[in-house]
């Protein structure tokens, strides 16, 4: 588990936003404000680990993952993806933003279909029946993702994640919204995969039973990384960051 | 052939999405083009019919059909080239799907390739029942007909890069999208679908004629209407829809390193 295959390098991504929308003078001259939302992250991630980003809302977990993923470009510093630019290597990664990211007015079939045909996977066929049948949710595959449940929503966000057989998976709280069963068999999917993962995620179960590290996030910044068995320690420095405890199962 | 692996995905999926809602696709495919043009032909064959004129910039009782016709069909691939990124990414932005087309490792000149065969497929009723129709106020040749799909297909591939820079800004930020809007109204407006050069001021006709949209209607026209070929026109069009998508993809890729999609 030693081979680095994600690097960030002082990685920075400011945004700019009005400061004052509703100000009418603001409207003709408006003024903006900088908000840092990853501050000089520099990160290793290793082949076949599972990397857990913990921290509170607004910490920049899922702006980190957009970075490592080459959905922003980030301000300053930069991404490598085993030793090249992320924009390189992107058919090495798969990612899921929750149940984003897939066509509600196409069948699970279709979805899938489109984006085995933009990662050129030669027999899409059989790959979307073995996903579908691996995160169970065949029966529905012809349906409109429309009438989908939230649950098989995101199970079909994650087999559009998994389409091309990705080396690096990335989760952004694949369990949201989700009841426990159906999370618990979401879990026990990303567990069976040998494959490098990042996954955020607000819940200590899920970061306890899935990750092999976890690393903390506030304002930015990576504040800790723990391996497993220290895992206490940094729940405790999250719990501490004023974080409710009903925000934290 | 990667590329055509994602053609085809952009062209099925663009497809599928529009027949959501097949009614709806049913009508704005095959009667919503045939009811804009309806006021031109009102327009024309009263002119040339009862006011006594024999015409004006060439256009003639014999001929403004065609006249119209060939307008009529270039406007339309380039209304459908110029809009369909705008509408689309506007569409994909709202659904959350746009970030799915960032981290594909796809060439973004097979999004342009696959759009533009779903626009040119939602544009063929229209395409087929007007050149019939021309067909039937004089007999075109083989090569005619050839000429005048290959032109407005070519002229479509100019429009959609055109587009594409349009979609791509107002993707990341709205505020660009009716300054675009008034760019395209007045790049209809001196592209001559409606009416002949003749009849646009002076200091304006030096625009139309450095217009690669003129220059193709031109060619249609020219052809159909005098029997001749402007291969000067057929070569400086393609020339465009050659630059333009490249230019187009360079624009998206660099709006996209220095601008965040905005208002989602």
């Amino acid at each position: 588990m030693n081979e680095k295959i994600i690097e960030t390098r002082n990685l920075r991504k400011e945004f700019k936003s009005s400061l004052n929308p509703n100000s009418i003078t603001e409207f003709f001259f408006p003024k903006h404000k900088t908000t840092i939302a990853v501050n000089s992250v520099d990160l290793n991630v290793f082949k076949g680990e599972t990397l857990g980003l913990l921290g509170p809302n607004g910490a920049g977990k899922t702006t980190l993952i957009k970075l490592l993923t080459g959905i922003l470009y980030p301000t300053s510093g930069e991404t490598l993806i085993k030793g090249k630019p992320v924009e390189q290597q992107k058919s090495l990664i798969g990612i899921m933003l929750g149940y984003e990211m897939i066509y509600y007015r196409l069948s699970g079939y279709d979805n899938l279909k489109y984006f085995a045909r933009l990662y050129k996977i030669k027999d899409f066929d059989s790959r979307i029946k073995e996903l579908s049948s691996f995160l169970g949710f065949e029966e529905y595959l012809y349906d409109y993702v429309e009438n989908y449940s939230l649950g098989t929503k995101s199970k079909l966000a994650l087999a559009r994640a998994l389409i091309h057989d990705p080396e690096i998976l990335v989760l952004d709280e694949p369990t949201l919204g989700l009841d426990i069963n159906v999370s618990d068999r979401i879990r026990k999917h990303i567990k069976e995969m040998d494959k490098t993962i990042i996954l955020t995620t607000h819940y200590e179960k899920e970061a306890r039973d899935l990750c092999d590290r976890i690393a903390l996030m506030d304002e930015g910044k990576i504040i800790e990384i723990e391996n497993k068995g220290n895992f206490d320690k940094t729940i405790k420095t999250f719990i501490g960051l004023g974080v409710k405890n009903g925000n934290f199962k | 052939m990667e590329i055509l692996s994602e053609i085809i995905a952009i062209t099925k999926k663009d497809f599928k999405l529009s027949i959501r809602f097949k009614t709806a696709y049913l009508l704005n495919t095959f009667i919503n083009p045939f009811l804009s043009v309806i006021p031109l032909f009102i327009i024309y064959y009263g002119f040339l019919h009862y006011t006594g004129s024999e015409g004006f910039g060439g256009v003639t009782a014999d001929n403004y059909v065609q006249f119209l016709i060939f307008g009529i069909i270039a406007q339309a691939f380039f209304y459908n080239g110029t809009y369909i990124f705008a509408l689309k990414f506007r569409e994909e932005k709202y659904w959350k799907t746009i970030d799915a087309l960032f981290v594909a490792p796809i060439n973004y000149l097979s999004l342009i390739i696959g759009t533009g065969i779903n626009v040119g497929l939602n544009l063929l009723p229209l395409f087929l029942v007007f050149l019939l129709f021309a067909s039937v106020f004089g007999a075109p040749s083989i090569l005619m007909i050839t000429l005048t799909v290959l032109i407005m297909f070519i002229l479509l591939g100019f429009c959609l890069g055109a587009g594409l820079i349009y979609g791509a800004l107002t993707l990341f930020n709205e505020n660009f999208d009716p300054f675009f809007r008034y760019f395209f109204a007045a790049w209809i407006l001196l592209s001559c679908f409606a009416y002949p050069l003749n009849i646009i001021p002076e200091v304006f006709r030096g625009i139309v004629l450095i217009n690669p949209v003129f220059h193709a209607v031109n060619f249609a026209r020219e052809m159909w209407m005098h029997n001749f070929i402007a291969w000067g026109s057929f070569f400086y069009v393609l020339g465009f829809a050659i630059i333009m998508p490249i230019i187009s993809v360079f624009v998206f890729k660099l709006a996209w390193k220095r601008m965040e999609v905005q208002g989602y």
